[in-house]
């Protein structure tokens, strides 16, 4: 599990509008110029950010890529697929 | 010579100008009258410059750099983020005092980062829209520490770059009286599930070690103890304790203190003084 690879993603989601409008259409796409394993490339379509989080990515960066794909009102959503049981 | 007048410790909450309503109103009235109390000292003080401490929240920089100490000595505007509340302005600087702590800190052992061209974060932004744009005539020396991004700093490695900023001010030609504000937390958890929690009893026990001095006290902690009670925006005391290190041995005194966790944060607001 490369989580650098991760954190550079969601920077680049965070940090670019249009590649995060891009990710919300058509993730796929997107996923496709990182490299990712097939188990990164899951969590990362399915935004599943208690364990891209449990697996050290930074959580003010996904909190930002997050509110970047899903905006503001998203909030409460995030918060709850973080509030699931930390694994491992 | 340049002369440090006062120091100032601030939340830099990005709720605060974005949600200005989501409190009840006596914590919002108190911590905006938080912010004017700063503006008329700074006033009071006929402070010509600002050193602003504040840390990136992975919104000027991202994983494929990230610095641990960094200085604007170029051009400043401000904010990065769109849905701050804060419109989009440019910031007068102060480059010659700025490049001159650059200098003294490269031949005194700091290996500052600069950037010429900064567009700042909240963390920088909300302490000068409050307690800086208010009074005329005021130049912002935006300092970046990396207190939010792990690699973290150490606190202590914070203490001594705030000292050598201070000696930098001290070594100045020119007169200049300045102002350093050391901002963020105090407990915080953003993006963590915890987001929304305060640790009121944390943040006095900070806030006390502030009072008394005690920054080595505040050094000792160690990032894991501050994660689990202040939370990863806890760890922005490492911005306070840099203040401290400008300031050389000082004291703090309280302006106010509140747990708002409609904007997820323990806003605590302190001034210090030469002990």
């Amino acid at each position: 599990m490369s989580i650098n690879t991760i954190e550079r993603i969601l920077w680049d989601i965070h940090h670019d509008p249009q590649l995060a409008a891009r990710f919300r259409e058509a993730p796929d796409a997107v996923l496709d110029s990182y490299g990712f394993a097939d188990l990164e490339r899951k969590l990362v379509k399915e935004l599943d950010v208690r364990v891209i989080a449990d697996r050290g990515a930074s959580e003010m960066l996904l909190f930002n890529a997050w509110l970047a794909i899903n905006g503001p009102g998203s909030v409460p959503e995030y918060l709850g697929k973080m509030a699931r049981v930390r694994a491992g | 010579m340049a002369e440090i007048t006062c120091g100032f410790l601030m939340p830099h909450d990005p709720l605060i100008p974005s949600m200005p309503d989501a409190p009840p109103k006596a914590k919002r009235d108190a911590c905006l009258g938080a912010y004017r109390t700063v503006t008329d000292r700074i006033r009071a003080e006929k402070v010509d410059s600002v050193v602003v401490i504040g840390d990136d929240h992975y919104t000027i920089n991202g994983p494929y750099c990230i610095p641990q100490a960094m200085i604007g000595i170029g051009d400043i505007e401000g904010p990065c983020e769109k849905w701050l509340g804060i419109q989009h302005e440019k910031i007068i600087g102060n480059e010659a005092l700025a490049r001159h702590i650059m200098d003294y800190g490269r031949e005194n052992g700091v290996d500052w980062a600069a950037s010429k061209s900064l567009k700042l974060d909240h963390s920088v932004m909300v302490p000068y829209h409050y307690a800086i744009r208010p009074v005329d005539n005021i130049r912002t020396i935006p300092v970046y520490i990396n207190s939010g991004m792990e690699p973290v700093i150490s606190s202590r490695r914070a203490y001594e770059i705030g000292q050598s900023i201070g000696q930098a001010i001290a070594a100045w030609d020119g007169a200049q009286r300045v102002a350093v504000y050391g901002t963020g937390g105090i407990s915080h958890w953003p993006g963590m599930a915890e987001m929304g929690r305060v640790n009121e009893v944390w943040d006095r026990m900070i806030m006390e070690m502030i009072v008394r001095g005690d920054v080595g006290s505040l050094i000792a902690l160690r990032d894991e103890d501050i994660l689990r009670d202040g939370g990863n925006g806890g760890l922005e005391i490492k911005n306070f304790i840099c203040a401290m290190g400008v300031m050389g041995a000082c004291r703090g005194e309280v302006i106010a203190y509140e747990a708002v966790p409609e904007w997820v944060a323990g806003c605590g607001y302190m001034e210090l003084t030469a002990a």
